[in-house]
């Protein structure tokens, strides 16, 4: 739901957010969840019209902005029993995305 | 050797030989779940099996005999298994539980590390990180050069896929194969399948969330090449199963319904087998229990 708004160049209301989520989740789950996530201090709330529209607090431009973490510094062997994006890859295999890559490009 | 002992062992074997397919035939949803299942058990039926000829092996030795004086019928061996295998079995048996204990301390540590992140949260780091942090609320954690690398797009394939993970809450699966694998290195290629289906599945749900399946597997090859091109050390690019091509094809592939009646067979198949070897194994061991110790 975060990624919806955070993709999303204006605030959504909580319909346009569950419209775009596309799942099965019912509209008043969809300003459940958006409640919380305000309070967690997540997302913000504008009162556009009659209805709260709700925006991410994390913008674009304040995820260029990095921030000094030392967590992840040490060797990639670090955090590998989480899941991550992409995990191992051997130098064929690197080819062959590459080669994907390359065909799937516009 | 008795039939006893090798008969649900090798219903075991047929189960997780039988789930190494799985993910071929049943979707990644349902395909997490029946594989996560089918190593737990395979798993238990295997440290039983190990308990039990430890123990068996065990009664030979008088000085172990003596030091269970409630077990009456323990002392004096004849329970199927010779002094040597008991002390074989125990073997192994020291050894799967000393690594379950450090992958425990590794998940343990990792989490601990990363405990404070919730949310959306960016590193400064130049290595092509994204990674779904469990808990309550949970987080995600993104490299910033990876974040500058990637367009819009991408970026919200990359969060959409690391909050599937969260939201469905995969570490679980992925956590109690690893540990089952951990102990005994023959699940491990099972373990390495239940990971590989969370991505896979997580994979669908950022397809079905931006709308583009081509857009998903054109993020993970762009990740995957970009991680390479970062990698310091070529010895980080060490073992892979191709699970990323996996994923890639996967995605690319036309989307289409699996071939139910095969996937549900083949689950009712290994789910049966796994279920009762371990059922099995643990009855055995409980009925060895009873009868040696009066319990």
């Amino acid at each position: 739901m975060l990624g919806i708004l955070w993709r999303a160049d204006r605030p959504l209301s909580p319909a346009q957010v569950t419209e775009r989520l596309g799942s099965d989740l019912a509209y008043t789950t969809v300003t459940t969840i958006l409640t919380r996530l305000r309070r967690k201090g997540l997302v913000t709330r504008d009162r556009i019209g009659r209805a709260f529209h709700y925006r991410a607090t994390m913008s674009e431009a304040d995820l260029a902005a990095t921030r000094m973490h030392t967590v992840l510094e040490a060797s990639s062997d670090r955090v590998a029993t989480m899941n991550r994006f992409v995990g191992e890859l051997s130098p064929r295999e690197v080819r062959a995305l590459r080669a994907i890559l390359d065909g799937l490009d516009p | 050797m008795n039939t006893t002992l090798v008969t649900p062992l090798a219903a075991t074997v047929i189960a997780a030989v039988g789930g190494l397919v799985v993910h071929r035939v049943v979707p990644p949803r349902h395909a997490t779940r029946v594989l996560a299942g089918i190593t737990v058990l395979a798993g238990t039926a295997v440290l039983a099996a190990l308990v039990l000829v430890t123990l068996a092996g065990a009664s030979q030795v008088a000085v172990v005999a003596d030091l269970l004086p409630w077990c009456p019928s323990f002392a004096g061996g004849g329970h199927g298994s010779s002094a040597m295998a008991g002390v074989a079995a125990a073997l192994v048996l020291v050894l799967a539980v000393a690594r379950a204990v450090v992958y425990g301390a590794r998940v343990y540590r990792d989490r601990r590390a990363l405990r404070h992140v919730t949310g959306l949260r960016v590193e400064a780091t130049s290595e092509a990180v994204a990674l779904a942090v469990p808990g309550r609320p949970g987080g995600i954690v993104l490299g910033s050069a990876l974040v500058a690398a990637l367009r819009p797009g991408e970026r919200a394939v990359v969060i959409a896929h690391e909050q599937a993970h969260l939201v469905h809450r995969h570490h679980r699966y992925v956590y109690a194969a690893e540990l089952l694998a951990a102990s005994i290195p023959a699940l491990r290629p099972l373990a390495r399948r239940v990971r590989l289906c969370t991505e896979r599945w997580a994979d669908e749900l950022a397809a079905h969330q931006v709308g583009s399946r081509r857009l998903v597997a054109r993020t993970i090859a762009k990740v995957a090449v970009i991680g390479a091109e970062r990698r310091v050390t070529a010895a980080a690019l060490a073992a892979s199963g191709g699970e990323t091509i996996t994923r890639v094809e996967a995605l690319l592939r036309p989307h289409r319904s699996r071939a139910g009646a095969t996937g549900s067979g083949l689950v009712a198949l290994t789910g049966t087998a796994a279920i009762c070897g371990a059922v099995a194994q643990a009855h055995h061991l409980a009925v060895f229990l009873r009868h040696a110790c009066h319990l």
